[in-house]
């Protein structure tokens, strides 16, 4: 008992400093954001006189309005092509064999382990030829090329993790390959595909070199890049671009929040005895 | 208030002008092949700059004006902040969709390749059309011009016109220094920015304000001690990449030696190799530091934070009675994209920019204009930054502007920036220091 | 109908020895179901993506790196000197120096980190779970343009680092973080270790959730404590996931510049500069488009070897 106790307040506290550590710059964000304009906060007191009317005006002079629009669309996009075309290659190269299995699986890891700024001229170049440099297209494209390799991997490992007797029992029951995959598979996977919508949408909305150089249009930015612009504008002004920083973390954080009920939902209900 | 009105009317009209020029584009794409549609069109022009809001503000002005007397001509002020501007100008300027006018910071490495290229065009004849060379000061005129492989700059085809330009002085904290009895306008040599450095250390004030992790801002104060140490003609020969142009003269020693003193001496602010470049200046305008140095592109910003509690004055030189110099140069020239339609349009409006009856505007917008003109100031700070332009502009034989050492390669400001770093942080001394530069510049003009 | 009630039974049937060997499970279906084409007509769509948007562009790259290009006029023949350039510069040998030791931070801690939170977490249905796994995700969240600017502050002379270090009365070890030749490569590492630590634990705890219950249970009858459940069970159950944790962390972070970017920009000198961030440099700032080519495609040989032996390392196919 005594001993149960102990775990149990190791366990509390690894986890609470963990919390701290993460949880100490975020808030420390949001401290200079609702200080002063003219004496921004360092230490990490609230401010005797929250200026949360710094949100209006960084909300007025940064156009975030259309940045969160914009990320949205591309973000959105990008994980509902990306998810799809990850599970059907995860799923080939999980529970199929087929020549060339290895040859072709190469590119992927290549896509996997690519610095993305090594690609980004001729990308540009290619888009431009494309006509789809300045539209959500020439960023989309390029995510859902490079997060596919990590999508593939990923389903890869989520199915080949799937016990062999529910695959051979489905055989037994005569489904073909898609009947195994949407009927079987991709229900039983659930969580671990919830895990990649979240992934992606991440990924793509925190994206910033690619939406950078292929949009230049300031009307059809992201929101990070979008943030960098405001920066560049109002650079004395710190409690203002707290204030935008948290304008684009915030809607990202928020559709997390959200998401992470099913995958919770999903991971309880894959621990608790099936 | 009046301000954000102008603001909200000026975006409502970018919408207008860019929901206009798409529904142009949808338009030439049904015309197909036809082109004789060209001429019914209204000429549109589109500018792209990288100027902050604060002097942008003062561009659409100039705009506004030009379209008040040329009501045909549709002229877009695009903007992007500088870092994104060097990731893809090349790309935009060799797109179908390149701007007309660019402004494009001069030089080798960022326009000897649009130069090289051939992606913006020679401007001699609106020169000659216009009288740039007899009308504007040669000093700031010059730097637009290049050799055409691009590999060179400060003589030869003229690629663009600035219309503005800049110097790296000490901006001081006007309450702080009148309570030490610091007057930095009568500061003669540099005996005098030492000792007025030593009573404000002495009184528990931070003497120096800095925020040097991004490595640039200690290049800046260098380059304002450097000015006060140095020959202009020798550090414009090493910029220029001119054979046999050296930077480790003893007069540059002197003055490296003489910022790791200030170093030593703990003058600059303690905390600056952990902060960033804005926060540092915001710290200043905040009343953080009796003086910093940098450049005139932090005026507007510092005056619009500090009111008249901010100035500004010149390094003075190490020896009394040297003419006035400092390290400066013109802002990024506008140049015109050898895929305008209306370069001749365009070329009337850089012109436009330029007049001595807009420097008025150019001014208010916190730019120093290149047109020397009679313009007032209607805060302390704008009179004494304009008192040091014109003393600068008009110095010497060729002008008292020493440019910016971090363009002399495209390597240098890295060379320089992290070799300050190193310097103040004691790991190396201000020979090799300078050892270093020399070595870069020797391998960047080796053939 | 029959099939549903299969999985069921099925389920929850796991052999703890199939665990052991996740890879041997793959490639089930030798023959006759989908088809000779139906593999290739899964894979296509990905594998096209990523050739168009990915592998051709890359092969331009190889190209750019064997020229001298300043990104517009025609590129000039320069063969491998590029690469005997890149390889004997200063900067470029300390970078990856630098990204050796950040090795540490960027995958070895978060790995181990994720591992021992997710294993925290999903133990036991204990309250508050739900709260920590949220939280410690969260810098995965937040745009890294807005972690570089809380943790400058944070690092800065008066900062919050500094406040707590005096407060706890460690004044001694107070400096500038960012700003210090010999702590700033540190100071770096530990955003790095910040930012990804949640990636790993939430690739655990879903390995962790298909690990079968009663081995658990089993673990428990036998007496075992916390610490001997988790080498006994919960390692083995996620080895699969660990393959992909520290390949993702290790090439997450061979790859990445914008940690270092939006915190030190490579400073003090270039003791925190990383390889990803001097292709950046040597493209955007210098200007020099074919030197920068030639380290891509050196770092993206160097990560792909890098991934090449973790995978046989760790025993996945």
């Amino acid at each position: 008992m005594r001993r149960a106790n102990l775990n149990l307040t190791v366990s509390y506290a690894i986890l609470g400093l963990a919390a701290l550590a993460i949880l100490l710059p975020l808030y420390s964000i949001l401290v200079v954001a609702i200080s002063p304009q003219s004496a921004p906060a360092i230490g990490l007191g609230l401010p005797a006189d929250p200026q949360w009317s710094n949100f209006a005006a960084a909300w007025a002079q940064g156009n975030f309005g259309v940045l969160i629009k914009n990320s949205t669309v591309i973000a959105v996009s990008v994980v509902a092509v990306a998810v799809v075309f990850s599970v059907l290659s995860g799923f080939a190269f999980s529970m199929m064999e087929f020549p060339g299995k290895r040859l072709l699986f190469l590119p992927l890891l290549v896509g996997l382990v690519l610095p993305f700024e090594a690609v980004i001229l001729p990308l540009y170049y290619n888009l431009r030829a494309l006509g789809l440099t300045d539209s959500p297209l020439g960023v989309i494209l390029p995510e859902v090329g490079l997060y596919v390799a990590f999508g593939t991997l990923w389903m890869r490992a989520v199915f080949a993790g799937v016990s062999r007797e529910i695959v051979e029992a489905a055989r037994i029951d005569g489904a073909n390959a898609m009947q195994l995959l949407w009927i079987v598979l991709i229900p039983m996977c659930r969580p671990a595909i919830t895990t990649l919508v979240v992934l992606f949408f991440l990924w793509s909305w925190n994206e910033f070199l690619v939406s950078l150089v292929i949009l230049q249009d300031p009307l059809q930015r992201t929101a990070p890049a979008g943030l960098g612009a405001f920066v560049g504008e109002y650079l004395t002004n710190v409690p203002l671009l707290a204030a935008g920083a948290i304008y684009v973390a915030l809607p990202v954080v928020i559709v997390y929040f959200f998401l992470q009920r099913y995958i919770i939902e999903g991971l309880t209900q894959g621990a608790v005895k099936g | 208030m009046k301000k954000e009105s102008v603001e909200s009317t000026g975006l409502a009209r970018a919408a207008r002008r860019a929901a206009a020029s798409m529904a142009v584009a949808v338009l030439a794409l049904s015309a197909g092949t036809s082109m004789g549609m060209v001429n019914d069109d209204p000429v549109q022009l589109r500018l792209w700059t990288v100027a902050p809001k604060l002097n942008r503000d003062g561009y659409q002005a100039v705009i506004d004006r030009y379209r008040a007397a040329h009501p045909e001509v549709e002229i877009a002020l695009e903007y992007t902040e500088s870092e994104a501007f060097l990731r893809t100008y090349k790309l935009v300027m060799s797109s179908d969709s390149a701007p007309d006018i660019i402004e494009c910071p001069q030089g080798q490495s960022v326009m000897g390749p649009l130069v090289a290229a051939g992606l913006v065009i020679p401007l001699e004849p609106y020169a000659a059309q216009y009288g740039w060379t007899d009308r504007l000061s040669p000093s700031l005129v010059n730097q637009a011009r290049m050799s055409d492989d691009g590999r060179s700059y400060g003589s030869g085809t003229l690629y663009g016109l600035p219309i503005s330009g800049n110097v790296i002085g000490l901006y001081y904290n006007r309450a702080k220094a009148q309570a030490l009895g610091i007057d930095p306008e009568a500061f003669a040599t540099m005996a005098d920015v030492d000792a007025a450095l030593a009573a404000a250390k002495e009184a528990g004030e931070v003497p120096l304000m800095m925020g040097n992790v991004d490595g640039d801002p200690l290049a800046k104060l260098w380059e304002g001690v450097v000015s006060a140490h140095a020959v202009p003609e020798a550090k414009r020969a090493f910029v220029y990449g001119r054979a046999g142009a050296r930077i480790d003269t003893p007069g540059v020693l002197a003055a490296t030696q003489h910022v790791r003193d200030w170093v030593e001496e703990t003058y600059i602010y303690r905390g600056a190799p952990g902060l960033g470049r804005d926060d540092g200046v915001a710290r200043f305008a905040r009343g953080e530091g009796v003086f910093m140095g940098q450049g005139t592109w932090y005026q507007g910003t510092l005056a619009e934070a500090m009111g008249d509690n901010v100035g500004f004055v010149l390094f003075p030189p190490a020896e009394a009675g040297a003419e006035p110099r400092a390290s400066g140069s013109a802002e990024k020239p506008f140049c015109i994209s050898s895929k305008s339609r209306h370069p001749e349009i365009a070329a009337d409006l850089i012109d436009f920019f330029g007049r001595p009856e807009n420097a008025q505007i150019l001014y208010d917008a916190s730019l120093l204009p290149i047109a020397p003109a009679e313009v007032d100031g209607d805060l302390p700070i704008a009179g004494q930054v304009l008192e040091a332009w014109t003393a600068v502009l008009g110095a010497g034989e060729g002008g008292g502007l020493t440019l910016h050492t971090d363009w002399a390669t495209s390597s240098m400001g890295r060379t320089l920036n992290g070799g300050l770093q190193e310097l103040y942080g004691g790991r190396i001394d201000s020979a090799a220091l300078l050892a270093r530069m020399q070595h870069d510049w020797a391998g960047a003009y080796a053939q | 109908m029959s099939l549903a009630s299969d999985i069921g039974a099925a389920r929850g049937r796991r052999k703890p020895q199939r665990a052991l060997r996740p890879q041997r499970e793959g490639a089930v279906l030798k023959s006759g179901i989908g088809g000779r084409y139906a593999p290739y007509l899964c894979i296509f769509p990905a594998l096209a993506m990523s050739l168009s948007f990915i592998g051709f562009p890359l092969a331009q790259t190889a190209w750019y790196s064997l020229h001298a290009w300043d990104g517009i006029s025609a590129p000039e023949w320069r063969g491998l000197q590029n690469y005997a350039q890149v390889l004997a510069s200063a900067n470029f040998q300390q970078a990856l120096q630098n990204v050796g030791v950040l090795l540490v931070f960027f995958c070895i801690i978060p790995v181990s980190a994720g591992l021992v939170t997710a294993a925290i977490i999903s133990r036991r249905k204990l309250p508050g779970m739900g709260f920590f796994r949220s939280v410690l995700f969260l810098p995965q969240v937040i745009a890294l343009v807005v972690t570089g600017m809380a943790w400058r502050w944070m690092y800065s002379f008066e900062g919050v680092i500094n406040q707590i270090l005096t407060a706890v009365g460690l004044e001694d070890y107070t400096r500038i973080w960012l700003g210090d030749f010999d702590w700033a490569l540190l100071a770096v590492g530990l955003v790095m270790t910040w930012v990804a630590s949640g990636f790993s634990m939430v690739l655990f705890l879903s390995g962790i959730a298909r690990i079968d219950s009663s081995l658990y249970d089993a673990a428990r009858i036998d007496g075992a404590g916390p610490v001997a459940e988790f080498f006994a069970v919960t390692l083995p159950g996620v080895k699969q996931e660990l393959g992909v944790a520290v390949t993702i962390t290790l090439v997450g972070g061979l790859r990445a510049f914008d940690v270092v970017y939006v915190t030190t920009a490579g400073g003090p000198g270039t003791a925190t500069t990383v390889p990803a961030f001097e292709i950046y440099v040597t493209a955007f700032r210098d200007q020099a488009v074919g030197q920068a080519a030639a380290m891509a495609v050196l770092l993206t040989a160097m990560i792909l070897a890098a991934v090449l032996i973790l995978r046989r390392i760790m025993g996945m196919k």
